[in-house]
């Protein structure tokens, strides 16, 4: 009939709309898809960690430590084979010169075959030369580019960073992994390619890095460089960097270990810290007061001392307060003595007294070195452990 | 009973003027008084027919008059002990039909002058007595034929809750549901439906709860039909949906008669067919797909918890295929370092891209549970053991897929299999499809532009002018309630609201929450 | 009437919420900043004030003119030839900011995501959704809005939930160290954002409670300003001084989120949030063009405009923005001047010019038609 002649072609119209375009378009993304910014995995060479170092002739030298999808053998075979592959190879470093990053990276893009994937990489090494030579236009290109991480981890490596990357640990993957779980801990310092950035982006403020050191097969964190504006001018030892710290209140876990009377020690592992600065500007004299609480537990004792004793405990808190006023002390000397103004004593300015800050923040380098910091400190020993007696002593 | 009240529609005789034309006049002639003659109209229609069966038989020894019934379809044992032997006694009268009626002990009878309405009563499995001398014939209802029992449901089991499934029989399913509701208010529109098929088709709602404006649309879709024959519910629901073109169910089909009760209940209106165990229920939305029976059978707090976890396993259903391709195609510095380091290990051998690997897998997926469900059940679990194999460690250790996808495939085939309604579970499962090619071309932009679309379908869907997101999208916060939660029994005083009309709205008295000791003061 | 169905109030109010925030959130305080910089959060408030401002004109219009829209009543109101420029510029200032939007759109889902993706791939398909939006018309777009409010919402929390560990919010203070006079000029970027309420004159017609809404406007305004208000201080304190480096710092902020070793590079969620919104806004954008401009040209139908004014809004966008910096420029300079002058120009020319014309009408008294 002439009705359904036309039903039909209605219905053909209809199905062209609903289901031919649907299926071309979706064969055109099928066939298209294979161009833009589509990686397969398999073409991937995935960066856990990028080391710069100083080359000859002012070159850089990037490398790159890449993971080896292959070496590791993931158990995808033998079903629930993964995990220790022994002595085997879980990645490898490959590093190329050039007249900057951008263009050492184009080298080692020639020397893979594979696409270089910087999205995944957490630690970020710099060897000691170039980081006295200025960091700052690696990090430009760092933050620019959009790939690695903004939570990556930045370190100076003492020697070249690339020696870092190249060791092999026991316990995790790669290197740049134990040093990036080091960091988290915060034993030593923890600075972020963001932290970095608004570090170096802050005129008055003296970027620090924390220094990597590698002995006998082990990298670890010791201490830190001090940079001032983005070149390393010195560095201070891991006692000293405690100091900082406080004062930065970015204290994690520490384990404080206090001498009453020369007789024993006792120890104390630190739960929760907290450090206030406040500023003062009185009668022309820049003075910061450094509020620092603390609260422990005691860990070990080798003295003779009743830690049950409440006198004692009192006794034991103002040691522990006076020891950390004693770090921070030697680290605001070491600072005051470099004019490096690693503490963000000048934020702290800065927020209080905006007015004063405003005419006087350009004579800040001048400022700094005279600046007297008192500490405060509010020590509080919560729980004696669990014995109560030192069981060490008869 | 309601078995003799029929509908006729109008249109439905003007179509079989047109194609079967000889019989029209036979067919709309009355009954004459001559029995020869009305049997040979019957004869002439039912030529080749082997099952119809013309009995002759005297009636008191003076009247001769026929027995006219389908074998099969009427209850034969019946017919001689309560039809047959009472007339054929000697001293029987056949003056009037209503002489006849009175002397056979059958409750259910009815008087018909057409032979349009012989055909139709013997088809139904009513017997029809002819006699000489009269043009009105006699009805009787013994229907028998062999049908299923009631069962439980096989596609909605339920753990807790009635076990009665619907069967082919449409009395046998509207005494279903007329045990559960009792109130006379329960209506049963009957209509036929079908040139050939002629299909008894039942719209049952409650009067007073159903909207008079829903029940008469409802009627006028179902008068525009026009159609050879009605085999299953399924026929009716593709051609009574609001948009045809759409991927979604728009009316509910159950086999369940709480189903359809409590439905009826919050004022909706369900269409039965005979020959089909699924009811269907308009009008709906997206979320009473996503609800079981069972959720209103168990606590109100397991009953949420439940509908978040399927609200969730939906996503996943939908996306999870789509979501793994974006992330290893596109994004890979969204995964946790260690992550894709695994990812990368076991995807090191896999000669495909990411997005084929998925297509095939979900393909196979697919193929294997249709076959699962089409095969016969002694042969089905053959299936699962190479099922097992095709997307289990087999594959894996062929290096045709990685083990992540094979995670992928089986939490969405899972997860699809959370959807409680099986037509939304294919919608689901087939839209993945075209999400996952977005996905591998647009990575997770890609993604969320299907999803985009999606809802704007959605949005822009009614169901009997009911718009399909409601009460999320246009927002109704009294009918939220049973959607975002299961509100408990007690709170829910007020029925859903479907279209600005006046409704029905207070369900049950306020203020049931049980208290504690109240009751034993 | 040219659209047939009807939406609530509160759908338009969750509309221009959905839309005005997603965008908001992403692009208002690293622009604001250049400006404000730490007082970013009293430049928002000040230029919330326009918002309301926006929304009571637009109300009190819609009462002297009820069912009309802006092209519609201005016609009436300043005479066929004027009326016809007002809407001539309404339109072409509606198309122009929503190119801005859709320009910002691509460049940050090229910028962030898809770097090799060609421009217009990401525009063209961003555009076809909406154009299905749209044809759908404005009931379907405040259903969508009412669907994807609460995920923008929760979504949204959640990140703020998550970045709470890394804050540092010392790093607001000092409060206007340089004054009044940063915050003020901060305030002019973020009038773009809130004069855009401007568009409630034109869905106001197609209210079912027109009287709800002033009301509900007035409230979308304020939950608008928290939320930006809430961003600009959650990236100032992770931030500080370096906000103003990024582009799109609330990107870089979410990826910055690590909890647990899992829970990173969360910019996906982000990006959720700010397409689902990019389709609202633009869609809401694109439907106001299509519509005014079928009202301009006196159509039954709007339907056959949606596609042409997609596709010329494709053209425009790249058009007008040939590369990303300029994009950033414009929103200092003239892009700025342009649209909060109209912003603030339109609806008061527009309020005087009806106060008048009521005044008039009113010695006149009934002798004046309503149809000029």
């Amino acid at each position: 009939m002439n009705q359904s002649k036309v039903s039909g072609n209605f219905l053909f119209n209809r199905l062209k709309k609903y289901i031919v375009m649907p299926l071309s378009m979706s064969l055109f993304l099928l066939v298209s898809s294979g161009c833009w910014d589509r990686v397969e995995i398999n073409d991937l060479a995935i960066v856990t960690g990028i080391a710069l170092d100083a080359a000859s002739h002012n070159n850089i030298q990037l490398s790159v430590q890449l993971f080896m999808p292959t070496g590791a053998g993931g158990g995808t075979t033998q079903g629930g084979g993964g995990g220790s592959p022994g002595g085997q190879q879980q990645s490898f470093v490959i590093s190329a010169n050039g007249v900057n990053i951008a263009d050492a990276v184009t080298n080692i893009e020639e020397k893979t075959s594979r696409r270089i994937f910087w999205g995944q990489s957490d630690t970020i090494f710099f060897g000691k030369k170039l980081a006295k030579k200025g960091i700052g236009p690696s990090i430009d290109f760092l933050t620019r580019y959009p790939k690695p991480r903004e939570h990556a981890y930045v370190f100076v490596a003492e020697g070249k960073g690339k020696k870092i990357l190249e060791y092999k640990p026991h316990l995790e993957r790669n290197s740049s992994e134990v040093l990036r779980e080091l960091a988290k801990k915060q034993t030593g310092m923890k600075v972020s390619l963001k932290d970095l950035a608004q570090m170096l982006s802050d005129p008055y403020e003296s970027p620090v890095l924390p220094w990597v050191k590698y002995r006998g097969e082990r990298a670890r964190i010791s201490g830190i460089a001090l940079f001032s504006g983005d070149k390393m001018v010195g560095r201070m030892n891991k006692q000293t960097t405690r100091g900082v710290q406080w004062l930065r209140n970015e204290i994690r876990t520490a384990t404080i270990t206090v001498n009453p009377k020369g007789k024993g020690r006792v120890s104390m592992y630190l739960l929760r810290s907290k450090s206030k600065l406040q500023p003062v500007i009185k009668n022309g004299t820049w003075e910061i007061i450094a509020r620092i609480e603390a609260e422990d537990d005691i860990v070990q004792n080798t003295t003779n001392l009743d830690v049950m004793d409440p006198k004692v405990i009192n006794k034991l808190e103002k040691d522990t307060g006076y020891l950390i006023k004693k770090r921070i002390n030697a680290a605001v000397r070491q600072a005051q003595k470099k004019d490096l103004d690693i503490f963000g004593f000048s934020d702290a300015f800065h927020r209080k007294y905006p007015s004063v800050w405003k005419t006087s923040k350009d004579r800040w380098k001048d400022i700094f070195p005279d600046v007297t910091v008192k500490v405060n400190t509010k020590v509080k020993i919560l729980r004696p452990g669990v014995t109560s007696k030192s069981t060490s002593k008869p | 009973m309601k078995i003799f009240r029929r509908t006729r529609r109008p249109r439905s005789t003007q179509k079989n003027q047109s194609v079967t034309i000889p019989p029209k006049n036979l067919k709309d002639s009355p009954l004459s008084k001559d029995l020869k003659q009305n049997l040979q109209i019957l004869k002439s229609l039912y030529t080749d027919c082997s099952d119809v069966i013309f009995h002759d038989f005297v009636i008191g020894e003076k009247e001769t008059a026929a027995l006219v019934y389908i074998d099969g379809l009427s209850n034969i044992e019946e017919i001689d002990e309560h039809l047959l032997e009472p007339l054929m006694k000697e001293n029987a009268d056949a003056g009037s039909i209503t002489a006849i009626k009175d002397q056979i002990s059958i409750s259910s009878t009815k008087k018909i002058n057409k032979i349009s309405d012989v055909i139709n009563e013997i088809s139904n499995g009513n017997p029809v007595i002819l006699v000489h001398n009269l043009n009105t014939g006699l009805a009787v209802a013994l229907p028998h034929w062999e049908m299923r029992s009631i069962e439980d449901p096989a596609a909605e089991s339920v753990v807790r809750g009635p076990r009665e499934g619907f069967v082919e029989t449409i009395r046998v399913n509207t005494s279903l549901i007329r045990r559960k509701i009792k109130s006379p208010q329960l209506k049963m529109k009957s209509m036929v439906i079908g040139k050939y098929t002629q299909t008894q088709i039942v719209i049952t709602y409650i009067e007073g709860i159903c909207n008079q404006r829903l029940l008469k649309e409802i009627e006028n879709r179902l008068n525009k039909i026009s159609i050879d024959g009605i085999l299953e519910s399924g026929y009716i629901e593709e051609m009574i949906e609001d948009n045809p073109y759409s991927p979604f169910p728009q009316v509910l089909s159950t086999e369940r008669p709480d189903v359809v009760s409590a439905n009826l209940l919050e004022g909706r209106a369900a269409i039965l067919v005979d020959g089909s165990p699924f009811a269907l229920i308009m009008p709906i939305s997206f979320w009473s797909l996503m609800q079981s029976s069972e959720d209103y059978y168990q606590g109100f707090i397991v009953g949420t918890t439940i509908r978040w976890l399927r609200y969730f396993f939906l996503c996943v259903a939908l996306l999870a295929p789509s979501l793994y391709v974006a992330i290893l195609t596109y994004h890979q510095e969204m995964l946790p370092t260690t992550l894709l380091l695994t990812i990368a290990q076991s995807r090191e051998q896999i000669p495909f891209p990411a997005l084929v690997e998925a297509l095939l897998m979900e393909l196979t997926f697919e193929a294997l549970r249709e076959a699962g469900v089409r095969l016969p059940k002694q042969v089905g679990a053959a299936v699962s053991i190479v099922g097992a194999l095709v997307i289990g460690q087999a594959a894996i250790q062929a290096g045709l897929a990685s083990a992540p996808m094979v995670m992928v495939v089986a939490i969405t085939g899972i997860a699809s299999f959370l959807i409680p309604r099986y037509s939304m579970a294919t919608s689901i499962r087939l839209l993945r499809f075209p999400i996952m090619f977005l996905s591998g071309f647009l990575g997770l932009t890609g993604l969320m532009l299907g999803v985009i679309t999606l809802v704007i379908h959605l949005c822009s869907l009614r169901s009997f002018g009911v718009p399909y997101l409601d009460p999320l999208g246009p927002t109704k916060k009294s009918s939220l309630k049973d959607v975002l939660f299961r509100a408990p029994m007690w709170s829910q005083t007020t029925r859903p609201h479907f279209t600005g009309d006046d409704w029905n709205k207070n369900r049950q008295a306020p203020g049931q929450k049980p208290h504690l000791g109240k009751g034993d003061q | 009437m040219i659209e047939k169905r009807k939406i609530t109030s509160a759908q338009m109010a969750i509309i221009m919420y959905t839309s005005i925030t997603s965008t908001g959130i992403l692009l208002l305080p690293s622009a604001a900043f250049q400006y404000a910089k730490r007082d970013i959060w009293l430049a928002l408030i000040i230029g919330a004030a326009l918002g309301l401002f926006t929304v009571f004109a637009a109300c009190r219009l819609h009462q002297y003119f009820p069912k009309k829209t802006l092209i519609q009543y201005s016609e009436q109101l300043l005479g066929r030839f004027a009326g016809k420029l007002i809407g001539f510029i309404y339109i072409f200032f509606v198309i122009y900011l929503n190119s801005f939007i859709l320009r910002e759109y691509s460049e940050s889902i090229i910028s962030n995501f898809l770097s090799s993706t060609p421009l217009f791939i990401v525009m063209g398909s961003m555009v076809f959704v909406c154009s299905l939006g749209v044809r759908s018309g404005i009931e379907v777009l405040g259903r969508c809005a009412q669907i994807f409010m609460p995920v923008i919402v929760l979504l949204f929390l959640l990140i703020l939930i998550l970045l709470i560990p890394e804050l540092e919010p010392l790093n607001i203070l000092p409060v206007m160290e340089n004054g009044i006079i940063p915050p003020i000029k901060g305030s002019l970027v973020a009038m773009i954002w809130f004069g855009e309420y401007i568009l409630i004159s034109s869905l106001l017609p197609f209210v079912s409670d027109p009287n709800k809404g002033l009301k509900n406007g007035m409230t979308s305004v304020l939950a608008t300003l928290s939320a930006i208000v809430m961003v600009s201080l959650v990236i100032l304190s992770l931030f500080g001084q370096l906000m103003g480096d990024y582009l799109f710092p609330v990107i870089v902020a979410a990826r910055y989120i690590s909890i647990a070793d899992f829970v990173e590079h969360v910019e996906a969620i982000i990006m959720a949030i700010w397409v689902l919104g990019a389709f609202m806004k633009i869609s809401l954008f694109y439907y106001v063009t299509v519509l005014e401009t079928a009202q301009w040209f006196k159509l039954s139908d709007y339907r056959p405009l949606v596609f042409p004014l997609g596709l010329l809004l494709v053209i425009f966008c790249r058009w007008i923005f040939p590369n990303l910096q300029q994009l950033i420029e414009s929103v200092g300079l003239a892009f700025t001047a342009f649209s909060v002058s109209i912003e603030i120009g339109l609806p008061v020319l527009l309020l005087i010019s009806a106060f008048i014309f009521q005044k008039l009408r009113q010695n006149k008294g009934n002798q004046r038609n309503e149809s000029v």
